[in-house]
């Protein structure tokens, strides 16, 4: 009796899974009609985070982030450098975004896999260097005109599966504040480097460098699908490519909007469902930024018992 | 971390194979080990390629697969030391995953003599610091060797005993693996 | 073939703008048609300083890596005025691509492809949105059909604290946060008197302005009801748009009956 009820099951399960492959708007429109989505969720709620911060020890700063499947791996390499001329009391932060082959079934080897990603490339770099206030560049000068940090932000997606772009700019936030700024000496010759650990207190230190880069905002996004008459928040990659509209929303902790962008689609969204989309941004910033402190403490715990 | 793809119709442009090919490709994060330039990076995620589709062609039933090519791309988080045996194993593992028939698990461990002694899945210092390397990938159960590199010099004696211990070490490893792809696959079971 | 018409000056202070354009006044703006030979349809739309030339090509047989069986796909090519793409091209691609994705049936031909090709002659501010109306003039010269039409309108939110319709390019870097907005139109002849009527067929009448959001990109820092009324100014704007893209498409068919 129980195995015949176990192979019921299992063609119940094959008869589920063909029926959304081959009627994936049917398959659909039966769960929300429900209320809820095909992994259970209610619509209006985002999927669950986690945030590893300093998980790569090689790194200057790191980050590893989880939204539901989609996972993202930023970290942050320092260098000195002399600044530039124009701009001698900043520091430099360069982006780079790149998508691991394994990420999506969609990629294919010797395609550029720069195109999939080039508008969160777009969006990383509005939010953190746009605004003059996001990025406190002029936190990573060491010694005005002669030094500054470069801090190169890579940040690679590891598994694509549904706002990206959220999960980037938060493992970018995360790398950011995770990293740790070393002491610097200056040497005999007038040369700037970085001192090692043992050299802490030892005399040459450049008084007063900075420890940790400076961020007067904390921008994070939120992703909403527009599917019919429905608003998902945070869909999976499924979801993201039936509905084919999206609404992303960019908002500081301060609840001040940074960016709405919205690239066509089948729906249009009112005045009514952008200013829905926004608000589920806001409460959404509330919730990641207490993970976030949360998981910055670990980090730095973790950090100094090393 | 590992993926494969496949198997899926091989390139129109390679011509008519009768045994499948493995494509592999692999990657190393900017901020996975201290390097110089992105050229000596890229030969070296060339070189590691290179080594992991070595190791692996001869554990998969490639001849099963006619036409077909295997997408296997690899991304180096963190590079601790031994980087290239977990890459190795970690390939393994997932096309093992995907359904590949394989002969055999590959694991792979890589072992350094520093100073006389002989040290088992050595960290970054240690590697930095040994005379010589040896890194073996090998079919555990059968005890078949698929890839070796030996770098530095070694005695008779104790290239032996190197590798009676890295064979010992791909024993332990593959074990580790068979249990952590049962895992997965009950996992995956009992979340269906 | 050459329409122009000066959209009409709106309410508001009287902030000092170039040439001392008002607040919610729209640049002048020029529209030719069917500029090039070789494409199906092309279109070249200026507003004084930024002027965008757009050709379309097809429908037509989509390349085998790209078709789809069941619709047509729509492929974006945006050329900067000058040097080599960048990501922040490649994003404005994908988000115009998305915008004529949705009003155009991409279910009426299956396994075609839809080239438009937006090269940049001049930047002066607002150009995302003066390339999608020279993409949308561009399909109407096709002969693409449409579900809707739709007009976009950038504005931006001035450091002082208002909002500046179609602003240039100083104003643009001055501000605090640019937004601009796609939006659908059509013109309402069924409701309207028998008066009414002849006038809109003559290029008058109002067009009625969809109050949801085809496309939308904006970015800087603003609150949520900065956002309404940028919304709603650029609603505004786009009826203008609308009114302006009716006269000039009336007027080019005018020219080639008469030939």
């Amino acid at each position: 009796m129980a195995s015949t009820s176990t192979t019921a099951t299992v063609a119940d399960d094959v008869e589920a899974e063909a029926f959304k492959r081959l009627y994936p708007e049917q398959f659909f429109d039966r769960f929300l009609g429900e209320g809820v989505r095909p992994d259970g969720r209610p619509l209006g709620r985002a999927r669950a985070v986690t945030i590893g911060a300093g998980a790569i020890t090689s790194a200057d700063g790191s980050a590893l982030v989880k939204v539901g499947r989609t996972s993202v791996l930023a970290g942050v390499r320092l260098e000195l450098i002399r600044p530039d001329e124009t701009t001698p009391g900043q520091g430099q932060l360069a982006l780079n975004v790149e998508l691991a082959p394994f990420s999506s079934p969609d990629y294919r080897p010797g395609r550029s896999a720069t195109d999939a990603v080039s508008g969160v490339v777009e969006k990383l770099q509005a939010a953190l260097l746009s605004g003059k206030d996001t990025v406190l560049l002029n936190t990573l000068c060491v010694a005005e005109g002669k030094a500054a940090w470069k801090a190169q932000l890579d940040v690679y997606v590891l598994d694509a599966d549904g706002c990206v772009t959220d999960a980037v700019l938060l493992a970018s936030i995360a790398a950011l504040r995770n990293t740790r700024l070393p002491l610097v000496r200056n040497t005999k010759e007038g040369n700037y480097v970085p001192a090692r650990r043992a050299e802490e207190g030892a005399a040459g230190l450049v008084e007063g460098c900075p420890r940790s880069v400076g961020l007067g905002r904390c921008p994070l996004a939120l992703t909403c699908c527009l599917y019919k008459q429905h608003v998902l928040v945070d869909p999976t990659a499924d979801e993201e490519r039936l509905a084919e509209c999206a609404v992303t929303v960019v908002v500081d902790q301060g609840g001040r909007l940074q960016g709405v962008y919205k690239a066509g689609g089948k729906v249009l969204a009112d005045a009514a469902t952008l200013l829905k989309c926004t608000e589920a941004a806001r409460l959404r910033h509330k919730e990641l930024s207490g993970l976030l402190e949360q998981s910055l403490q670990m980090g730095a715990e973790a950090a100094a018992e090393r | 971390m590992v993926g494969v793809f496949g198997p899926r119709q091989s390139e129109v442009k390679l011509g008519f194979t009768d045994t499948g090919r493995l494509n592999c490709e692999v990657r190393y994060t900017s901020f996975a080990a201290a390097r110089a330039s992105k050229a000596e990076q890229g030969q070296a995620e060339a070189a590691a390629a290179q080594a992991l589709s070595q190791a692996l062609e001869a554990s998969a039933q490639l001849e099963r697969f006619p036409k077909a090519v295997f997408d296997v791309s690899a991304m180096v988080l963190e590079a601790g030391g031994a980087d290239a045996a977990v890459l190795v194993t970690a390939a393994s593992a997932a096309l093992a995953d995907a359904g590949v028939e394989l002969h055999d698990l590959v694991s792979a461990v890589q072992v350094v003599k520093c100073g006389g002694q002989l040290l088992l899945d050595p960290s970054l210092e240690e590697g930095g610091a040994a005379e010589g390397s040896l890194l073996l990938a090998a079919m555990a159960s059968t005890g078949e060797v698929t890839h070796m590199e030996v770098r530095g010099r070694w005695g008779d004696g104790e290239l032996r005993e190197g590798l009676e211990l890295a064979l010992g070490g791909c024993g332990q490893l593959r074990g580790a693996v068979r249990e952590a792809l049962l895992a997965g696959m009950e996992e995956r079971a009992g979340g269906a | 073939m050459e329409t122009d018409a000066k959209a009409g000056p709106g309410p508001g202070s009287a902030a000092a703008r170039a040439r001392g354009r008002l607040p919610t006044q729209l640049r002048t703006l020029v529209c030719e048609r069917a500029v090039l030979d070789r494409a199906d349809g092309s279109a070249k739309w200026s507003a004084e300083g930024s002027c965008v030339l757009a050709a379309v090509y097809g429908p037509r047989q989509a390349r085998i890596q790209r078709e789809d069986a069941e619709r047509a796909v729509v492929e974006v090519v945006y050329k900067p005025r000058a040097g080599l793409q960048g990501p922040e091209h490649k994003a404005l691609e994908a988000e115009i691509r998305g915008v004529l994705e949705g009003v155009i049936p991409l279910g009426l031909h299956p396994r075609t492809s839809i080239m438009v090709v937006l090269q940049v002659i001049q930047e002066d501010g607002s150009v995302l949105a003066c390339a999608l109306n020279a993409a949308a003039a561009a399909l109407v010269d096709a002969g693409v059909p449409l579900s809707s039409m739709f007009a976009s309108v950038s504005c931006a939110l001035a450091s002082e604290g208002g909002l500046l319709l179609d602003p240039d390019a100083a104003e643009e870097q001055a501000a605090l946060a640019r937004f601009t907005f796609a939006l659908p139109y059509h013109f309402d002849l069924t409701t309207k008197g028998a008066a009414a009527k002849a006038e809109a067929a003559e290029g008058g009448g109002e067009a009625v302005v969809s109050s949801a959001v085809l496309g939308a990109r904006c970015g800087g820092d603003f609150s949520p009801e900065a956002l309404l009324e940028a919304l709603a100014l650029c609603r505004a704007g786009c009826g203008r748009v609308a009114a302006f893209g009716r006269l000039s498409l009336a007027k080019s068919l005018q020219a080639l009956g008469g030939q």
